[in-house]
């Protein structure tokens, strides 16, 4: 029998007399509910939660743009370059692995949106041709390149007008095209951030499907319009001005499966007449395991976009930490010597083209090709690859998570002097003299902590591994893991060697 | 069937995980040679020196350490020659003899920062001196402590840190497999438009549905 992982703790009550199996099924989520939670859970359905977020991270935004235009140019000593690189990235990750996707929840970038929004109301719906993550994948890649040419890390200006034109493109996307085409289609961070949190431990999801079943409004996805107040109103309801959104990314929730294209909004809760939406636990990763059609995505294991957003976010991630490391640059001395070239960015785009697109071609290839051989098929090489490619979503997660920890908990506690020097730049310490001796954990206990994320990411690959390779059939199962298990094992091998290397002053505060 | 698979295969990944933190364990206490630098830390900020203000920051690892000198000031990138910055070590104890050495200066925007990588022998207490000269021939120094970076952990350290993340990795195997087993016991295989089938809509009928 066949049998993917589904939602977690879903009980199955006692079949009603006289039913078929399938129709009497009750499926009711028995898992934590976040929003029960007296204090916590208030605040989360209030429907100004969110645009409360917002405003704290759009007011810390500001104060990080203006310190990084006329802040001072020294990355550890300016809020923008010490709060994006260490503090953010560090919080995003942490926070998805403890919780759920909690950035795009409180993402500065769509306050201004919704502002633009109402002076300017979209009228295009997004070309059906975009309707993927290639556009999103494509600016994914161009961050990480423009990272390390530009050394973003080191530059506070740079920084601030990277968050600029993040701004921009966010307003500019979503006043021309309707529902939240912006995070959907073209948001490298909120890729990113969908990608990690299929290994969060909380998902928005439906609390009773069978209220679903028996809903007649579906406002959860609709949205809630105003209430008719005539006749004709009533026939024309959906023209009728909306009180409270659906979800604008297409996720139906009774169909929803996971966190993918998730951004914690809550507005389908909000629309929810029922009150059968909610902020539910399950097992980290749990969702990888499963296989078939989903609201709002479709079938990832057919979708090659997925397949390289997966390969952009686990090699990306052994790239990026690669980047920070000496060896980097003997690599590109040697492309250098070899082509003649003087200038960086056709080195750096080399050997970016083989860490995202010929190492991972070779190494999938090879991978499924074995795992056809042992399955005794002839199924395509590409269907093979594109199955078993979210295994490697859990080991990606965990060098991200290595890579981003280590500058997050060795810098932890330099916000504070970064910030009282910023006070103090107003003319008065309000904020005390900078205490630059704070620092953050000593690498002594992060190192262990690095290791710990990356074992647990290749733990978590091999159990999706195996529960893909025992889907189809019962035979072999072994022999189809295998040839993916060792894909995983290197991955993880190559994340050890890359952290035990020095570090480089490119991944340092003061790289240049 | 499926249940005997499933139990073989929670033995068989706890198994291997276990051999996986041991063999971390074993493998990296013997190359604490190897052991992860960090960023620099500050040891100066924003001293005034021959006229500039000046920063220290610090990788003092055992082996070749990394310092960087920072210097700021409105004039900096205005100046026709940049200043000579230099640097030595000498054990706090006075076990050794002072060893200077030489910068290489990286310009940046808004300021000027110099490099420098002393050697530290041993985990030890080491004074730091920064030298300054301009082209108007002041020279000041400045000096501060610092301890070198001791090396990696021993074996016992990391597997009492890694710990917790063996028990958290064997619960999330155990605690898969627990729920594939009762998933394959209980629940029948759910396919998504069954839902659509028994709700009062179909599938077209949702806005944004692209199954």
């Amino acid at each position: 029998m066949t049998v993917a992982l589904t939602s977690s703790n879903i009980k199955a009550d006692a079949p009603s007399p006289g039913a078929p199996d399938g129709a009497r099924q009750q499926r009711l989520r028995t898992s934590f509910d976040v929003l029960r939670l007296p204090l916590l859970g208030r605040f989360l359905r209030w429907r100004y939660s969110r645009m409360l977020l917002q405003s704290c991270v759009l007011l810390l935004s500001l104060v990080m743009i203006g310190h990084a235009f006329w802040g001072p140019q020294l990355a550890p000593k300016n809020l923008a370059a010490l709060l994006t690189w260490v503090h953010f990235r560090g919080l995003v990750v942490i926070v998805i692995l403890l919780a759920g996707n909690l950035f795009c929840m409180a993402c500065p970038f769509m306050l201004p949106r919704e502002i633009a929004r109402r002076i300017h109301a979209p009228r295009w719906d997004w070309p059906q041709k975009l309707r993927n993550k290639w556009p999103a994948i494509i600016l994914f890649a161009m961050v990480l390149f423009a990272y390390e040419l530009f050394d973003l890390f080191s530059d506070p200006w740079w920084t601030g007008a990277l968050i600029v034109a993040y701004f921009a493109l966010a307003a500019i996307t979503d006043v021309l095209f309707r529902r939240a085409s912006f995070c959907k289609y073209v948001c490298p961070v909120g890729q990113f951030n969908f990608v990690c949190s299929t290994m969060s431990p909380l998902e928005v999801a439906v609390r009773d499907r069978d209220v679903c079943g028996n809903c007649a409004t579906k406002d959860c996805i609709r949205g809630v319009h105003q209430e008719a107040t005539s006749s004709k109103d009533a026939f024309t309801k959906g023209a009728l001005p909306l009180v409270q959104r659906g979800c604008e990314l297409d996720l139906f929730q009774p169909r929803k499966r996971g966190n993918l294209d998730c951004t914690f909004c809550l507005d389908c809760v909000y629309a929810c007449p029922h009150d059968n939406v909610g902020i539910l636990t399950r097992l980290p990763a749990e969702e990888l395991a499963y296989e078939g059609t989903r609201s709002g995505i479709g079938t990832p294991e057919r979708r090659f976009d997925f397949t390289a957003l997966t390969i952009v976010f686990a090699f990306g991630a052994l790239l990026n930490a690669f980047a920070m490391i000496s060896p980097v640059y003997a690599a590109e001395r040697w492309i250098a010597d070899v082509t003649g070239l003087r200038t960086e960015w056709p080195i750096l785009a080399a050997i970016f083209a083989l860490a995202l697109v010929i190492e991972p071609a070779l190494l999938l290839g090879a991978a499924a090709s074995l795992t056809r051989f042992f399955s005794r098929s002839d199924t395509p090489l590409l269907s093979i690859i594109n199955r078993y490619i979210r295994s490697l979503i859990p080991i990606g997660f965990g060098v991200w998570l290595a890579h981003y920890g280590f500058h997050f908990f060795t810098g932890l506690l330099t916000v504070i002097p970064v910030a009282q020097n910023a006070a103090k730049s107003t003319g008065t310490a309000w904020l005390g003299q900078p205490q630059w001796q704070l620092g953050g954990l000593p690498e002594t206990v992060v190192y262990p902590l690095e290791l710990g994320f990356m074992s647990l990411g290749l733990i978590g690959s091999w159990m999706i591994a195996w529960s893909i390779a025992s889907q189809r059939s019962s035979n072999r199962i072994a022999l189809r893991f295998a040839p993916w298990a060792a894909l995983h094992l290197l991955l993880y091998v190559s994340a050890v060697w890359i952290m035990n290397q020095p570090m480089d002053m490119r991944g340092t505060f003061l790289g240049g | 069937m499926a249940e005997t698979t499933n139990l073989t295969t929670l033995r068989l990944l706890a198994r291997a995980f276990a051999i996986l933190i041991g063999g971390s364990v074993g493998f990296l206490s013997n190359s604490t040679s190897r052991a992860h630098e960090g960023p620099p830390f500050p040891v100066l900020m924003d001293q005034s020196l021959a006229g500039r203000t000046v920063s220290l920051w610090a990788d003092p690892d055992i082996g070749e350490a990394t310092f960087y000198v920072i210097v700021e000031g409105d004039d900096v990138k205005q100046e026709q020659s940049e200043p000579t910055v230099s640097l030595w070590t000498e054990p706090v104890s006075g076990r050794l003899e002072r060893v200077a050495y030489a910068t290489q200066p990286h310009p940046q925007r808004n300021h000027l920062q110099y490099e420098a990588h002393p050697v530290f022998d041993k985990r030890d207490t080491w004074r730091v001196g920064v030298t300054l000269a301009t082209d108007n021939g002041t020279t000041e120094t400045i000096t501060a402590e610092v301890e070198s970076t001791p090396p990696g952990m021993g074996a016992w350290d990391l597997a009492i840190y890694l710990f917790p993340f063996a028990l958290l990795g064997v619960a999330w195997i155990i605690a898969m497999a627990r729920r594939r087993i009762a998933l394959q016991r209980h629940i029948p295989i759910e396919h998504p438009r069954s839902i659509a089938a028994s709700s009062h809509s179909g599938a077209s009928a949702i806005p944004g549905e692209c199954e």
